[in-house]
C-alpha cells in the first residue's frame, strides 16, 4: 500500500555507474587533453607567484585597489595581505590564488560567449536553462568523485569542479545585460546600417557590460565558496589548511585560513566591482 | 500515607503496564506482515546511542551491534553518522553512548585526552591485526595483468629504496611538479599525514618526491580506482581493513620492520599494527552492563571485515544488507560476543530479515 512497487524500480544509478565507467576508460585521452590545457597555465601562474618576493604581490595589489578603488581599499589590501603572511598563510594563499584565476579565467572564455549566444536565441536560452540551474544546485562531492576519475586527484580536477559551480553566472547575467539592452538602442542601431557584429561590439556588448561586469564579479565569489571543497579533492591551498582545522577540531587554525579566503575574497570582490564601475563610466565603446 | 503512596504506585506500574500493552498491540497491528519479534523484556530500556562513522567497516559494525543490541538485549538504538572527531567529542560529553570504531595511534592525542580527563572508558580492542602504509602499489605494476594487457611497469620494484631510483621517480612522476615523483598521502588533520613526511624523510625520498594530499577518502580511494581501472602507475597510502584494499589487488612495498626505537627516532620503519578500539561514555556501563560487557568481547579481524566490505561493495548493498549477511553466515564469530539466551534471539529476529 504504501510502498512504490517494485517491478517499475529502474537501475538508473547502476547506469551511471556503467556510464562513468565506460567514461573512465574510453575518454581518457579527451580528458588527458583537457588535464593538460588546464595543468600548463596554472602551474605556470602558481609557480609565477611563487617565485614573485612577497612584497612585490603586496605592491601590486596595493596599486592596483589604488587605482581602482581608492585609497581604502589600498590600505585594507595592504593590511590583509601582511595578515595572511604573518599567519604563515603566503604559499597556499598564493596558490589558491592560481586555482581562482584559472578557473575564473576559464570561465569568463566560456561563459560570455555563451551568455552572448543565449541572447541572441531564446531556444538556446531555454535548452542551457535547466543545465545551468543544474549546475548551480547539484551537490558538488556527486561530480566531485567522476572528475578524480577523469583527471585524477589535485589541482585540475578542482578547477574544472570550480568551473561548473562558477560559469552559470557568468551566462545567466551576460544573458541578461544583452537582453536588457533597450530595443530603441537596437533599432536605432539596425537603423544606420550596423552589421550584426557591429551592432554585438559596438552597442550591446558594451550597454551590457555593468551586468556582464556584475557576473564576472558573482563568478570570482562563486569560485572562492567551491576552496576547500577543491581541496576535497587534492587541491592544496588555503581549503587544505581548512580542512586540516577542522579534521583535529582545531577551530583556531581553520578559522585563520577561513579568515584569509575571506580577505582574499573581499579584495577581489572591491577590485573586480571597481573595475566594472570604471567600465561604466565616460567609457565610449572601442572597436 | 506509605500504604497509600505504595498503591498509588502500584496502581500507576500497572496503568504502565497495561499501555504499553495496548501500545505493543497497535505496533504489531500497524506492522502487520512484518516478523517483528517484541522486546524480550517488558521494562523500559533506555536509548542507547551509538556512533555510525563515516568509512565501511565502522558503518558495517554499527549495523551489526544496533541488530544485536536492539534484537538480543532489548535496547532501542539509535546510530548517529557524523565524522570522527566530531563523535568522539560527542561520546565524550555523553551525547553519545559508544564509539565504534576508533584507531590508534591516529587518535592518540585525543583518546590520551579524553582518558586522562575521564570522560570515556574504553570498552575493548576489536582488532589489531589490521595495516597502514605509505608505499601502496596496485599489483600491476610490479608483475603487469596479462589479462588485462597490461605490462609489468616496475618489475625490479621491491622495496620503498629502490624509489630513488631515477625510473621511478619518472614512473611516479608528479604531472604538477616535473622532476620528482609524487605520492599520495593520508588525509588532512590526520596524524599520519604527519608520520608520512617523517617517513620520507627518514628513507632519503624527501628530495624525490612531493607528498600529495587527497584531501578526502573518497578522493583517495577514487583516485586509486580510477587509476586501477585505466591500468596507470599509482603509489600512495592505504590501510585495511577498507573494500578498496579487499577488492583490488594491491602490494606494500618492503620497509624495515617496525621497532619501537626506530619508530620513535624518525618513523623509518613500517606502521606498528594499529589497535581498532571501542569507547563508551563514562556512564555507558551504568547504563547498559550487558551490553558494555557484549562491547568487550567483541572481536573482528581485518579478514572478517575485509569479506564483509567486499560482499557489501560487490553486492552494491547498504551496510544494513551487509550486517544481516554476517548474522545470518558467520554465527561462529559473532555468537562469541553475546550469551546464547540472546544468540538465540538474534538469530530468530535476523531470520525473517
Amino acid at each position: 500500500m504504501y510502498e512504490f512497487p517494485e517491478l517499475l524500480s529502474i537501475p538508473l544509478g547502476d547506469w551511471i555507474n556503467l556510464a562513468v565507467g565506460w567514461l573512465t576508460q574510453n575518454l581518457s585521452p579527451l580528458f588527458h587533453a583537457i588535464t593538460i590545457a588546464i595543468r600548463e597555465p596554472l602551474v605556470k601562474i602558481e609557480h609565477f607567484l611563487w617565485w614573485l618576493p612577497w612584497w612585490v604581490v603586496v605592491l601590486f595589489l596595493a596599486g592596483l585597489a589604488w587605482k581602482l578603488a581608492g585609497r581604502r581599499i589600498a590600505a585594507i589590501t595592504v593590511v590583509g595581505m601582511l595578515f595572511i603572511g604573518l599567519m604563515g598563510l603566503w604559499d597556499e594563499t598564493m596558490t589558491t590564488l592560481a586555482i581562482i584565476i584559472t578557473a575564473v579565467a576559464a570561465s569568463v572564455a566560456v561563459g560570455i560567449p555563451v551568455g552572448i549566444l543565449a541572447a541572441k536565441s531564446d531556444r538556446v536560452e531555454a535548452t542551457i536553462r535547466p543545465f545551468l540551474d543544474a549546475m548551480q544546485t547539484m551537490p558538488s562531492f556527486v561530480y566531485l568523485i567522476p572528475a578524480v576519475f577523469f583527471f585524477g586527484l589535485g589541482k585540475v580536477p578542482a578547477v574544472v569542479a570550480t568551473f561548473i559551480y562558477a560559469v552559470p553566472p557568468c551566462i545567466r547575467l551576460t544573458n541578461l545585460g544583452i537582453r536588457q539592452v533597450a530595443a530603441e538602442v537596437v533599432e536605432a542601431g539596425k537603423a544606420f546600417g550596423c552589421t550584426s557584429r557591429q551592432l554585438l561590439f559596438k552597442i550591446q556588448l558594451p550597454l551590457a557590460r555593468p551586468n556582464i561586469m556584475a557576473g564576472v564579479n558573482q563568478t570570482i565569489m562563486m569560485a572562492l565558496a567551491m576552496v576547500v571543497v577543491a581541496s576535497m579533492i587534492g587541491a592544496s591551498g588555503l581549503g587544505l589548511e581548512v580542512l586540516r582545522g577542522i579534521e583535529r577540531l582545531d577551530v583556531g587554525r581553520g578559522f585563520i585560513a577561513g579568515i584569509s579566503i575571506v580577505i582574499v575574497a573581499i579584495l577581489i570582490d572591491r577590485v573586480s566591482q571597481a573595475l566594472g564601475r570604471a567600465g561604466e563610466v565616460g567609457r565610449r565603446p572601442s572597436g | 500515607m506509605r500504604k497509600t503512596r505504595r498503591g498509588t504506585l502500584a496502581s500507576k506500574t500497572s496503568l504502565l503496564l497495561a499501555i504499553a500493552v495496548l501500545v505493543v498491540g497497535l505496533l504489531a497491528m500497524v506492522g502487520c506482515g512484518k516478523k517483528e519479534t517484541p522486546a524480550p523484556s517488558p521494562a523500559p530500556k533506555p536509548l542507547l546511542k551509538l556512533s555510525d562513522l563515516n568509512w565501511g567497516s565502522a558503518h558495517f559494525q554499527s549495523e551489526v551491534a544496533k541488530i544485536i543490541i536492539e534484537k538480543g538485549y532489548g535496547y532501542p538504538v539509535k546510530l548517529i553518522s557524523g565524522k570522527s572527531i566530531a563523535l568522539f567529542q560527542a561520546v565524550r560529553t555523553g551525547d553519545l553512548d559508544v564509539f565504534l570504531e576508533g584507531w590508534l595511534p591516529n587518535q592518540q592525542k585525543a583518546f590520551d585526552e579524553a582518558m586522562a580527563a575521564g570522560d570515556i572508558v574504553l570498552l575493548g580492542i576489536l582488532n589489531n591485526d589490521n595495516w597502514q602504509s605509505l608505499f601502496v602499489v596496485p599489483t600491476y605494476v610490479i608483475k603487469g595483468d596479462p589479462e588485462r594487457g597490461i605490462k609489468p611497469m616496475a618489475p625490479e620494484l621491491k622495496s620503498v629504496f629502490d624509489l630513488a631510483q631515477p625510473q621511478y621517480k619518472e614512473l611516479f612522476k608528479n604531472p604538477e611538479n616535473p622532476g620528482k615523483g609524487m605520492i599520495y598521502t593520508c588525509l588532512p588533520g590526520w596524524e599520519c599525514e604527519k608520520i608520512n613526511i617523517a617517513k620520507l624523510k627518514a628513507y632519503g625520498l624527501d628530495d624525490d618526491y612531493d607528498l600529495i594530499n587527497p584531501g578526502s577518502q573518497e578522493s583517495l580511494f577514487a583516485s586509486l580506482m580510477g587509476a586501477y581501472e585505466k591500468g596507470e602507475p599509482w603509489l600512495g597510502y592505504m590501510w585495511g581493513p577498507t573494500w578498496i584494499s579487499g577488492a583490488l589487488d594491491l602490494t606494500r612495498l618492503e620497509e624495515p620492520p617496525y621497532t619501537k626505537e626506530v619508530w620513535e627516532r624518525n618513523k623509518g620503519c613500517a606502521y606498528p599494527s594499529a589497535e581498532l578500539f571501542i569507547a563508551g561514555n563514562k556512564d555507558f556501563p551504568g547504563k547498559a552492563p550487558e551490553v558494555a560487557e557484549m562491547f568487550k568481547r567483541w572481536k573482528m579481524d581485518t579478514a572478517t571485515l575485509g569479506e564483509a566490505l567486499a560482499y557489501m561493495h560487490d553486492t552494491g548493498g547498504e551496510p544494513i544488507d551487509a550486517a544481516i549477511w554476517f548474522l545470518k553466515n558467520r554465527e561462529e564469530i559473532w555468537t562469541k560476543f553475546v550469551p546464547p539466551d540472546v544468540a538465540q534471539r538474534v538469530r530468530e529476529a535476523v531470520a525473517g530479515m
